[in-house]
């Protein structure tokens, strides 16, 4: 009545930025640089492209600031109901995440779908309101999240084992691939960002506002990387998305004479994953909104209309939740559609609207990020399985056997180059080396564990089956058939049986296949 | 007498129930009415008389309620001169006489409407109708049955003033205007409920309250049309804007400096007749936590005492919650000697913890219930009967373990250190919420019945000022709140009032020159 104005005031965009960012930075950062990346190389890089995409928000935000306009409020139907389903994924993954990592550390013996169902329930309890509810709401919880994660990061950095962050290895990450791989990853987790562009419309989004959220939410990843990887290791953090929370448990051990605070630091680190997710719902209402009054033509401001979007929003993110949960491999998932499209979208659309209205500079920063990421993108190869040419060996043919255990032997015939440098008489060797192994993809991970080299087989002129009779049928079912899915083999391989028959791999398949 | 004539003096009022006749200029008229209305009231008292004029003779009617009026006063102010005094007189216009010459009263005035002039006799004061003229004097005579300004033992305070309201206005008004001798002061008076037709009056200080809220609490009134009103808690029910909250968005207080002290601060004061305790808005949580004491003594005292209470209030809805979720779900959690402990303890136990916590915290709210109930001593002596006797015999029996019933007592003791009542018994209320979900979900139950009841908190205002204020919003006035939050600033450096009161007279404290 007196005070309301539907506005946020600067205090409350700092905290309420810092709130949405830290807990999934902190959490997903060390994985994806570790399990994918190099480690702290993958991390500064990644920061640094996290870093230009939150500007690039930023002026986005400033550009409808100008313009009047809101960018979920004034996007066209399309627009929105492509951030709807955005949105949608988002708090599914996230839910799902969160859900689990809440199940493996504090609530073991609850159902998963239960902390799901819940925290999706409250998450969207808390979208309620408008912006000036959520922005006092955020001031209120901050320190809840905050003072427990400082305490738990201060002891945690006395603590560290400097040593487990391979720091010695900077210099040769630099030419690895795989740094930039994880730091394109990095910057797909942390495209939740996006919310400054929301910021940045409002009155109170400064530069100073936003710059220090950045700032806070930049140093708070790469400390929560310093003290979860120094404390745990890269190879217990690339576990699983949600090894690095084990760090609460690591690091408040250290205080003698209370037990298990980390239980304390993780329920109110849970404000933090609330406030995340709830501002994704607040979000996607707004755009449900949006596209409520321009489809259904129903007035924007009407109870029916927020009633009717407030359920629509819920029931997305229930199924994009239990969506994400039914999935086998849920994380591979969403890491391709965080980077092929999530990420391109956030950067697209907007500009998309800017440009309609006004050309500005900003086209000009959005170009020049979007190329330098997709360079990025490239050049990493964000698939691991892209090794240059030098660091591969070729086979140039396989032997498939069965062991006395049953098991089969993948037996390839390498060519040796390490005498050959190229002139004319220079002696090209072969190595033989056995692997045991369920499938093509399975020797050649086996091989990339034990050499430093990765093994091509796209060079394969053969492929020899040297069995008892009685065993051909499933070798062939399980290992050759299989191979029709792998682009890499020709299929005008040979196929030498036992007898000296030969068939062409191409022709195997299709007999098989009938 | 028939009860029939309840039908017939329907004629008299509207659909409102007030009455719709005016005052007529013949006499007999005007008493017919008031013998209809009042009707089976013995406790109306109610006659004509004869004055004696030179000319023609004056007919005057007098009526009051016994109980409700000096009618001492009225003998010796009014019909003693007039009957008497005044005999003879030659005055033309009767009228005039009595109300510049012969009444000897100050507060007598003119009333031109039936209706008001009987809510006038209702509420204690004497009308009387004059033959030849269509209005009616209202003579203040209320001598209300009233209890004596007493001790406070509602609010207690180590230090200050002992005094509280009381059931009357007029005495509540003057309490407060002690405190406050400044004419800017201002007693807008109003009723409210059609049938009670209760007496409230708005104190403020014009020219410090905040902009537009005298005429909102206005329009709130006049917003409802209800029976009867007899309590200020009906009030603050009826001009609230959110029903389904159980916080309180108005301050309820029977300490007169506490009301003063707030219409210092540019805040609106609601006296309601009728009720010892004021109301007070607007008002956050902050308010609700803060006690008068912690004014006069020094801001070291008082600010150890506000964080007592913060933690108190913490401890009210959190401590059995996070009890639970800790022996239920997280046993981890505890040292080693505590657990075995505890597991000690409720080895004899047959039932599960949240059902051990959930019947000694029903226990106890009966017994205090029943504490309030019972007269003086006797509630007293319930309160230790209660406490000692069965909540030991409880845990010989069996039925909860020694650590639930410390639990419940400190749960307790912490509830009772927050200095507003109504706001206690809302922490009381959640405590229960935060039970069940720390039951259903252990710490994760905890922290989410947490943020749901933040979630609630930040979208709550009283007059358009947030309910969380300063912890949130608090930037508005440059983090100046602060300085009266859970610390509370030496009183020289609490210079300026709070965000809302006006802009023009934001400094309350400076330096003489």
């Amino acid at each position: 009545m007196f005070t309301d104005n539907h506005e946020i005031s600067g205090r409350q965009i700092r905290r309420m930025g810092i709130l949405e960012n830290i807990p999934v930075l902190i959490v997903f950062a060390p994985f994806v640089c570790t399990a994918y990346g190099t480690g702290i190389l993958s991390l500064i890089a990644g920061l640094v492209l996290v870093f230009i995409y939150v500007l690039i928000m930023k002026k986005y935000g400033e550009c409808f600031k100008k313009q009047g306009v809101s960018y979920s409020a004034d996007s066209s139907s399309f627009t929105a109901l492509i951030n709807i389903i955005r949105y949608s994924v988002r708090i599914g993954f996230l839910s799902f995440v969160f859900a689990r990592a809440i199940k493996s550390f504090l609530m073991y013996g609850i159902s998963e779908s239960v902390l799901l169902i819940t925290l999706i329930v409250v998450c969207f309890y808390g979208s309620f309101g408008d912006m000036e509810r959520r922005g006092r709401l955020m001031e209120l919880l901050f320190m809840w999240m905050i003072i427990p994660l400082v305490i738990a990061g201060i002891i945690g950095i006395f603590n560290l084992d400097w040593s487990s962050l391979s720091i010695n290895t900077i210099a040769q990450d630099f030419t690895n691939r795989d740094t930039y791989a994880g730091a394109c990853l990095l910057l797909c987790t942390a495209s939740t960002s996006e919310f400054v562009l929301f910021l940045s419309e409002r009155p109170a989004g400064t530069k100073k506002n936003i710059m220090m959220i950045i700032f806070v939410s930049l140093f708070s990843c790469a400390l929560g990387y310093l003290v979860i990887v120094g404390t745990l290791g890269m190879a217990w953090v690339s576990e699983d998305i949600i090894s690095g929370l084990n760090v609460m448990e690591a690091v408040t051990n250290n205080i003698r004479g209370i037990r298990r605070i980390d239980y304390l630091v993780l329920t109110f680190f849970i404000v933090g994953i609330f406030a995340v997710i709830s501002g994704h719902f607040f979000r996607e209402k707004g755009f449900m909104e949006n596209l409520m009054a321009r489809v259904g033509r129903v007035k924007k401001d009407s109870r029916k209309t927020h009633i009717v979007c407030l359920s629509l929003v819920f029931i997305l993110a229930m199924a994009s939740g239990f969506f994400f949960k039914s999935m086998d491999t849920p994380y591979q998932i969403f890491a391709y559609y965080m980077l092929f499209l999530d990420l391109p979208l956030s950067l697209i659309m907007p500009l998309y609207m800017i440009i309609k209205k006004k050309k500005s500079h900003v086209v000009k920063y959005a170009v020049m990020f979007m190329v330098i990421s997709l360079s990025l993108g490239t050049l990493s190869g964000c698939n691991s399985a892209y090794t240059s040419v030098e660091n591969r060996d070729f086979a140039s043919s396989l032997t498939l056997s069965c062991s006395e255990t049953g098991s089969v032997i993948y037996e390839f015939t390498i060519d040796d180059l390490s005498e050959y440098g190229g002139n004319p008489g220079d002696k090209i060797g072969e190595i033989t080396t056995y692997i045991d192994a369920e499938s093509m993809e399975d020797a050649q991970k086996k091989y990339k564990e034990d050499n430093e080299n990765a093994l091509d087989v796209g060079h394969l002129s053969e492929i020899i089956i040297k069995t008892d009779e009685e065993k051909i049928p499933d070798i062939i079912m399980e290992h050759i058939y299989p191979l029709r899915n792998n682009p890499v083999i020709t299929k005008s391989v040979k196929v030498i049986f036992p007898g000296g028959e030969e068939v062409l791999l191409r022709d195997l398949i299709k007999e098989n296949s009938d | 007498m028939s009860h029939d004539t309840g039908k017939d003096i329907k004629k008299y009022y509207d659909s409102e129930n007030r009455l719709a006749v005016s005052i007529s200029e013949t006499l007999s008229d005007n008493v017919q009415v008031l013998t209809d209305i009042f009707n089976n009231c013995g406790d109306v008292v109610q006659k004509s008389f004869v004055l004696e004029r030179k000319g023609k003779p004056g007919r005057i009617h007098i009526i009051y309620i016994d109980g409700l009026t000096n009618n001492q006063m009225i003998e010796s102010t009014i019909l003693k001169p007039l009957l008497y005094e005044w005999r003879g007189s030659t005055e033309s216009d009767l009228k005039d006489a009595i109300f510049y010459l012969e009444a000897q009263t100050v507060d007598i005035s003119e009333e031109k409407s039936f209706d008001n002039a009987v809510a006038s006799v209702l509420k204690g004061d004497t009308a009387i109708f004059v033959d030849g003229y269509n209005t009616a004097f209202i003579v203040s005579s209320k001598k209300l049955p009233l209890r004596s300004i007493s001790d406070n033992d509602k609010e207690g305070a180590t230090r200050g003033p002992q005094d509280s309201f009381n059931e009357g206005i007029r005495s509540s008004t003057a309490l407060i205007r002690r405190r406050i001798r400044d004419p800017k002061l201002k007693v807008e008076q109003g009723t409210i409920g059609e049938r009670s037709r209760s007496d409230y009056a708005l104190m403020y200080l014009e020219d410090v309250v905040m902009d537009g809220l005298v005429d909102e609490i206005k329009a709130r009134f006049d917003k409802y049309d209800i029976d009867a009103i007899f309590d200020s808690g009906m009030v603050e029910h009826l001009l609230e804007e959110s029903r389904y909250s159980p916080f309180p968005v108005f301050q309820s207080t029977t300490r007169p400096d506490k009301a003063a002290s707030a219409i210092t601060e540019g805040r609106v004061v609601i006296v309601v007749d009728n009720s010892p305790e004021v109301i007070i808005a607007p008002s956050n949580l902050n308010m609700l936590l803060q006690s008068s004491d912690d004014y006069y003594n020094r801001w070291t005292v008082a600010t150890f005492a506000r964080i007592i209470r913060y933690v108190a209030a913490f401890i009210a809805i959190a401590a059995p919650g996070f009890y639970i979720a800790a022996a239920t779900y997280h046993t981890e959690m505890m040292p080693e000697k505590l657990l075995y402990a505890i597991a000690a303890a409720r080895s004899a136990v047959t039932c599960p913890v949240i059902v051990e916590v959930l019947l000694m915290e029903f226990f106890f709210e009966l017994l205090r219930e029943a504490g309030l109930r019972l007269p003086g001593n006797m509630g007293n002596t319930i309160g230790v009967v209660g406490g000692l006797i069965v909540g030991q015999s409880a845990v010989e029996a069996g039925l909860v373990s020694t650590i639930v019933v410390i639990v419940v007592a400190l749960t307790a003791i912490a509830s009772f250190a927050l200095p507003n009542e109504e706001f206690a018994s809302v922490f009381r209320l959640l405590k229960f919420f935060i039970i069940i979900t720390s039951a259903l979900l252990g710490l994760y139950g905890f922290v989410l019945g947490l943020i749901i009841v933040a979630i609630h908190l930040a979208g709550l205002t009283s007059f358009g000022i947030p309910y969380m204020m300063p912890a949130v919003g608090g930037s508005i006035n440059s983090m100046d709140g602060l300085k009266d939050y859970v610390l509370r600033a030496p009183l020289k450096d609490m210079k300026k009032r709070p965000f809302w009161a006006d802009d023009n007279e934001k400094v309350r404290l400076k330096k003489k020159r």
